[in-house]
């Protein structure tokens, strides 16, 4: 997907976002509304001016905006378009590693509300030190395991907070 | 006035005071370092221990912790854009570019040096001025603590990243979600869908855990490096060096202890909004300006130079009049009760003993944490040089367990990872998150005492408060400055 599209889907997503909060705070007092829905009317102005702005450059100056354009000295644009040419060359498979990403905190929220927090740390650390192969199993573990005592040992001993014990908890105390 | 200073000394000279001084300094630090968690809780946590004890010593373990948690919180900010809580938060802008560029040592040396200076000006402060400030923090208002405000959204210009219209965005962003959660002035739930946990509102610190700690991390996974490739990136700067930034500034650290010694006499301003006012005047004070959110050590400087001074300040109307100047002073206020002391006007006679033995306390627990942070920073600078591939999965775990011990509930952790996300969106497409949080910190700052204006003297309450309009006059002024320079510059670039 080209920059200018990805672009798009952004402004597009933000002005929704600030279409929500108009259509939201009609169910507001005067009062209670008197500050964020002339901040929101004003950000649907802005956005929309964006999409025009974005859509009406060539590609090259899309990090660029109606203020910015009289401000930028050209030799930066230059660097920065030369850098952003050599990181992406870089990082061919840049889709793939970005997915990666959001699957690593995906999986770790999903650890967390299915096992409990100490446990998705557990699970969570040793699973990403085995899966990419940085350290032999044995340090993996041991590393897993000197690294979680210390989240228990600090968090849970030292700060005396109740940690969340997960989903799974009620079925284990039933079969316990 | 000298027997007090030399009472309140001695107080602090005896065995029980030392321990619980060095005991509150080393947790201090640590409860610093640890995302989420920051000075309140720091002190919160140690409330309950300190019944039975000397009360300067009981004083030494609370304010000794408090004064740690400073650097602890700039840290994790400098190394790895992971501010320990909500006031680290400026350290970020310029810290963590420091470390990017192989200057780790010299961001922490600054930065220990900076709260250290600003803490002994912001003592000296106090110790002066408690008799006077009186009638200063009676003249102001809510309708000059919203000029306050809106002078803090003046940075907004500088972290646009070449993109002012997405800078705007990105406020306007954080100033909405903001308002999430139950309205205070008309007790109205907004942006809430039904749901309980928002009833409270987004937790700032969250808040910034997503913003910041998460999205670094998703964008070192992407990467698969260090943060600090020392192939590429060489260690350059030392600690002496940093140290020596924070003198050669000596005017900077000046203004920026006094702002924060000013911010901390206003109740309930907080040093969150000190230490992104301290980065702000830093800014339109600097003949480069273009040089911050870049790696300026000014930037470092400023920051923890007013967060440093703002304890002394938080201390006056705590101690003058019992009106704590945060949170963390109201859980003072606590433990004075717990002692038996009373503060107001009594403080500066019955007990001017203990107001000076806190004037030490900041001194000596100052002191003491930049003796420990600078021993301590070449190892803290390796950090950054760790592989992503142990760096994440820790980092991350500590950033959602943060996340969750900060208010107990389970959908912070939900929430954190939605604002990594959104960080990560917005770093990507240039929408900048450092606005994003300037909104979100002075959002209802601005609202709150916007809605008291109007209540207390109309809408022409501008025309009833001269002072208030001459901050507006101010915060017009200094907002225009960075244009206008930026003009000037384009100007003779172009003469040239």
């Amino acid at each position: 997907m080209s920059r200018r599209a990805q672009e798009n889907i952004v402004a597009v997503a933000l002005l929704f976002f600030f279409g929500g909060v108009i259509w939201l705070c009609q169910d507001f007092g005067p009062r209670a509304r008197m500050i964020p829905l002339p901040l929101a009317i004003f950000g649907v102005v802005l956005t929309v001016i964006q999409i025009a702005w974005q859509n009406l450059r060539s590609t090259d100056e899309l990090h660029l905006d109606l203020f910015s354009t009289a401000g930028r000295s050209p030799v930066l644009d230059e660097e920065s378009a030369t850098t952003r040419t050599r990181e992406s060359a870089a990082r061919s498979p840049a889709w793939l590693r970005e997915a990666g990403a959001f699957g690593i905190v995906g999986l770790l929220i999903a650890l967390i509300f299915v096992t409990g927090i100490i446990p998705a740390v557990f699970l969570f650390t040793g699973g990403y030190f085995l899966l990419t192969r940085h350290y032999s199993m044995r340090a993996s573990l041991a590393y897993t395991a000197i690294f979680t005592s210390a989240i228990y040992l600090l968090f849970v001993v030292a700060l005396q907070i109740q940690p969340y014990h997960g989903m799974l908890a009620p079925l284990v105390e039933r079969f316990s | 006035m000298l027997e007090a200073i030399g009472a309140g000394l001695a107080a602090l000279l005896t065995p029980q005071a030392i321990l619980f001084m060095f005991i509150g300094v080393v947790y201090g630090l640590v409860i610093g370092i640890l995302p989420g968690l920051g000075g309140v809780v720091a002190m919160a946590l140690l409330l309950p221990f300190t019944y039975g004890f000397e009360k300067a010593a009981t004083l030494a373990l609370l304010l000794g912790a408090h004064i740690a948690t400073i650097w602890g919180d700039s840290v994790t900010s400098i190394l790895f854009s992971v501010p320990g809580s909500a006031k680290g938060l400026a350290l970020c802008f310029d810290g963590y570019p420091m470390t990017k560029q192989g200057q780790a040592k010299r961001a922490l040396a600054a930065s220990a040096t900076g709260a250290l200076l600003g803490g002994l000006i912001g003592a000296v402060f106090l110790a002066l001025c408690i008799p006077l400030i009186r009638p200063v923090i009676l003249a102001l208002g809510p309708s000059e603590y919203l000029m306050m405000a809106l002078w803090g959204l003046t940075v907004i210009a500088t972290f646009s990243e070449g993109s002012l219209m997405k800078g705007l965005i990105a406020s306007l962003l954080g100033v909405l979600v903001a308002f999430v959660g139950m309205d205070v002035v008309t007790a109205t739930p907004r942006f809430t869908f039904g749901a309980e946990f928002l009833m409270d509102g987004i937790s700032f610190p969250v808040a910034m855990i997503g913003l910041f700690a998460v999205s670094e991390m998703m964008k070192l996974a992407i990467r698969g490096t260090p943060i600090v490739d020392r192939s590429l990136v060489t260690e350059v700067s030392t600690v002496w060096q940093g140290v020596k930034d924070a003198f050669q500034h000596w005017w900077l650290v000046m203004r920026s202890s006094l702002l924060g010694l000013w911010i901390g006499v206003l109740p309930g301003v907080g040093a969150s909004v000190a230490g992104l006012a301290a980065y702000a005047q830093a800014v339109q004070t600097s003949k480069t300006p273009e040089r911050f959110g870049k790696g300026a050590v000014e930037g470092v400087i400023a920051p923890d130079a007013t967060m440093g001074a703002n304890e002394g300040g938080g201390l006056m109307p705590t101690l003058a009049f019992g009106i704590p100047g945060g949170e963390s002073m109201a859980i003072l206020l606590v433990a004075f009760i717990s002692l038996g002391v009373v503060p107001g006007p009594e403080m500066l006679t019955k007990h001017l003993d203990l107001v000076f033995s806190m004037v030490w306390i900041i001194v000596i627990a100052n002191v003491a944490v930049t003796v420990i942070g600078l021993g301590i920073t070449p190892w803290l600078a390796r950090l950054p040089t760790l592989h992503a591939n142990l760096m994440v999965p820790i980092v991350l775990s500590v950033c959602f367990v943060g996340a969750y011990a900060t208010r107990g509930h389970i959908e912070d952790v939900l929430v954190a990872a939605v604002f990594g996300v959104a960080g990560y969106l917005m770093d990507k497409y240039r929408y900048s998150r450092a606005n994003f949080v300037i909104g979100m910190v002075l959002a209802v700052m601005i609202e709150r005492n916007l809605h008291i204006s109007l209540t207390l003297y109309g809408r022409d309450f501008l025309l009833q408060r001269p002072i208030a309009l001459a901050m507006l006059v101010f915060v017009i002024v200094t907002a225009a400055l960075p244009f206008v320079r930026s003009w000037r510059r384009n100007r003779r670039a172009l003469a040239a």
